[in-house]
C-alpha cells in the first residue's frame, strides 16, 4: 500500500526531476553553443556568450516558478582571474533584465560564489545541486532557492548551469502535496532545514534536528538531492 | 551604492500613484484603527502630509477621500477647520484575509522572526528600567482584552500591551519599531482569531509575561514572549493555509 505521504514523496521528487530536466537540457543547449562560438579558439571571449540570454529567456518562459538563470563560467574561462556570471530574471512585463554582481574582490558586496555550495558542488562534483532555502545577499538579495547543475565541455567541467527560484514561488507548488498528508509534514533539505511544512509546526528555514518521536522520515527520492519528508501526528498549537 | 542590479532597480522603481494612496489609505486605517492616532486629533494639514508621506498632494487628497467616504475622517471648514478622525475603520475581515492570503510561509515565518527579535529586546531593557509602580499599568493593560467586544477591539488591547512594553524599554527606536510590527500584524493575527476564546489565551499569555516582568523572572518573561510570538504567527500560517489552499486540505481545518 502507497501511503498519502509516499504519494506526495514521490510527486515532489518528480517535480524537481523535471525542473533539473530541464536544466540538463539548458546546460547542453549553452554547452554545444558556446563551443560553436569559440570555434577554433583555445579561450572563450565575452562575445561568445551572447547566445546565453535568449536561449535563457526561452527557458524563463517556460518555468514560471522561476525567478532567474543563467551561466556561470570558472575563473579561467573567459577571464584568468574571474569567473563570469550571465544570469538574468524575468520582470513583471516578462522583459529580461540582467542581474548584475560584483565580482570585484576585497570590496564590500564581492560575491564571492566559487566557495558557495551551488557553485562549489556543481562544479566539483558534477552532480545536481539543491541549495537553500537561503537569502542571497549580494546576488538577488531574495529567500530562495537555488538549482544547479554541471555546464561540460566534453570531459572538462567549465562551469554550471542554473536557476533560482523565490520560496515564495515554490510555496504554490509543494504546499498543495504536502497539504495532502495526513498530520504535520515537511519537505527537508539535505541538512534537514525545512523547505516547505504543512502547517506552523514546521517553519521555512528552521531544522528539524531529530526525528519526531510521533512520526518519521520518508526519503525523497530524486538523485543527489538528499531530500526528505518528516512527518508526525498533527498538534495545535495552541 | 553606484549601480542598480535587476532586483535594486526592481524594488526601487516608482510606485504607481494608485498603490501611494492605497499605502497611505491603509497605513492612517490602521493608526486610526490600533488607537495610535485618536478619535477626535486634527490629521496634519494636506501640505505637511504631502511632505511626510513623500508623495503628490493629489496622491494624499486621493488618500483622504477614501477615508471621507469611509466616514473615518472628516473636514470642517472656517476657523476652527481642519481634517478631523470622526469615525473607527470597521474591522474589515475580508481585506485583512485577503493580504493574508497574499504572505507566504516565508514572509510569516520571517514576520515572526522579527517580532520575537523587538520583543526579546523589549522585555530585557523593560526588566532593567521599568520600576514597581510601572507594575499595575502593565498588568492592567495586559488583562484589559479579555473584556474586548469585537475583533477590532481585541486588536487595539493586544497591540496596546505590545507597546507599553516598549514604553517601559524607554527607547524609542524599539518603540517605533514595536508600533510598524503592531500596525503590520495585529489587525491580521486577528482576523485569524475569534474573540471567543482566543482574547482569553491572550489575556493570559499577556498577564504572564507582566508578571514574569513584576517578579524579576527575566528570563521567563524572554521565553514566554517568544511562545507567545511563535503561537501567534502558527494561527495566521494556520488561516493562511486554509484560506490559500482549502482543496488539498487534509486534516487541518
Amino acid at each position: 500500500m502507497v501511503t498519502t505521504a509516499g504519494q506526495a514523496a514521490v510527486q515532489i521528487a518528480a517535480w524537481f526531476d523535471g525542473v533539473f530536466g530541464e536544466l540538463d537540457e539548458l546546460s547542453t543547449r549553452i554547452s554545444s553553443t558556446l563551443l560553436e562560438a569559440r570555434g577554433a579558439r583555445s579561450r572563450f571571449t565575452e562575445a561568445d556568450l551572447k547566445p546565453v540570454k535568449l536561449i535563457t529567456a526561452g527557458f524563463l518562459a517556460r518555468q514560471s516558478v522561476v525567478a532567474a538563470a543563467g551561466v556561470i563560467l570558472a575563473p579561467g574561462t573567459v577571464d584568468p582571474n574571474r569567473g563570469t556570471i550571465e544570469w538574468w530574471r524575468h520582470d513583471e512585463q516578462g522583459i529580461t533584465g540582467k542581474v548584475v554582481f560584483n565580482l570585484t574582490p576585497q570590496t564590500g558586496s564581492f560575491y564571492d560564489f566559487a566557495t558557495l555550495p551551488w557553485f562549489d558542488n556543481a562544479v566539483k562534483n558534477a552532480n545536481r545541486t539543491l541549495t537553500g532555502p537561503y537569502v542571497d545577499f549580494g546576488g538577488l538579495d531574495q529567500y530562495i532557492m537555488t538549482m544547479t547543475v554541471p555546464l561540460e565541455l566534453g570531459a572538462d567541467v567549465i562551469g554550471m548551469v542554473g536557476c533560482d527560484i523565490d520560496v515564495r514561488a515554490i510555496e504554490t507548488v509543494i504546499v498543495p502535496i504536502l497539504r495532502r498528508i495526513p498530520g504535520d509534514a515537511a519537505l527537508l533539505s539535505a541538512d534537514q532545514h525545512v523547505i516547505l511544512g504543512n502547517s506552523g509546526r514546521f517553519l521555512v528555514g528552521n531544522r528539524v534536528r531529530s526525528t519526531p518521536t510521533d512520526g518519521g522520515l520518508i526519503p525523497v527520492d530524486s538523485a543527489f538531492l538528499g531530500l526528505s519528508l518528516v512527518c508526525a501526528q498533527h498538534t495545535d498549537y495552541r | 551604492m553606484t549601480e542598480l542590479n535587476g532586483i535594486r532597480a526592481y524594488v526601487f522603481r516608482p510606485l504607481p500613484d494608485m498603490l501611494r494612496a492605497d499605502a497611505i489609505t491603509q497605513r492612517l486605517t490602521t493608526a486610526i484603527a490600533l488607537g495610535l492616532i485618536r478619535q477626535g486629533e486634527q490629521l496634519p494639514v494636506e501640505n505637511q502630509l504631502t511632505v511626510m508621506f513623500g508623495a503628490a498632494s493629489a496622491t494624499v487628497r486621493d488618500a483622504l477621500q477614501t477615508l471621507r467616504e469611509s466616514g473615518i475622517i472628516a473636514t470642517r471648514r472656517g476657523r476652527s477647520g481642519g481634517t478631523f478622525v470622526v469615525g473607527t475603520p470597521i474591522f474589515d475581515t475580508e481585506s485583512l484575509h485577503a493580504r493574508l492570503q497574499d504572505l507566504s510561509m516565508a514572509e510569516l515565518r520571517d514576520l515572526g522572526d522579527e517580532l520575537a527579535a523587538v520583543a526579546v529586546a523589549t522585555i530585557r531593557l523593560a526588566h532593567e528600567r521599568a520600576v514597581a509602580h510601572d507594575f499595575p499599568r502593565l498588568i492592567m493593560l495586559a488583562q484589559s482584552i479579555s473584556t474586548a467586544e469585537d475583533l477590532a477591539a481585541c486588536s487595539r488591547a493586544d497591540s496596546r500591551f505590545h507597546i507599553e512594553l516598549a514604553v517601559l524599554a524607554q527607547s524609542e527606536r524599539l518603540m517605533r519599531s514595536e508600533l510598524r510590527l503592531q500596525s503590520e500584524t495585529v489587525e491580521l493575527l486577528w482576523s485569524a482569531q475569534s474573540v471567543e476564546p482566543d482574547r482569553i489565551f491572550a489575556m493570559s499569555e499577556h498577564v504572564a509575561i507582566a508578571e514574569a516582568l513584576r517578579t524579576e523572572d527575566v528570563h521567563r518573561a524572554e521565553t514566554l514572549a517568544v511562545q507567545h510570538v511563535h503561537r501567534n504567527i502558527y494561527r495566521m500560517i494556520e488561516a493562511k493555509m486554509t484560506l490559500t489552499y482549502p482543496s488539498d486540505d487534509a486534516n487541518h481545518g
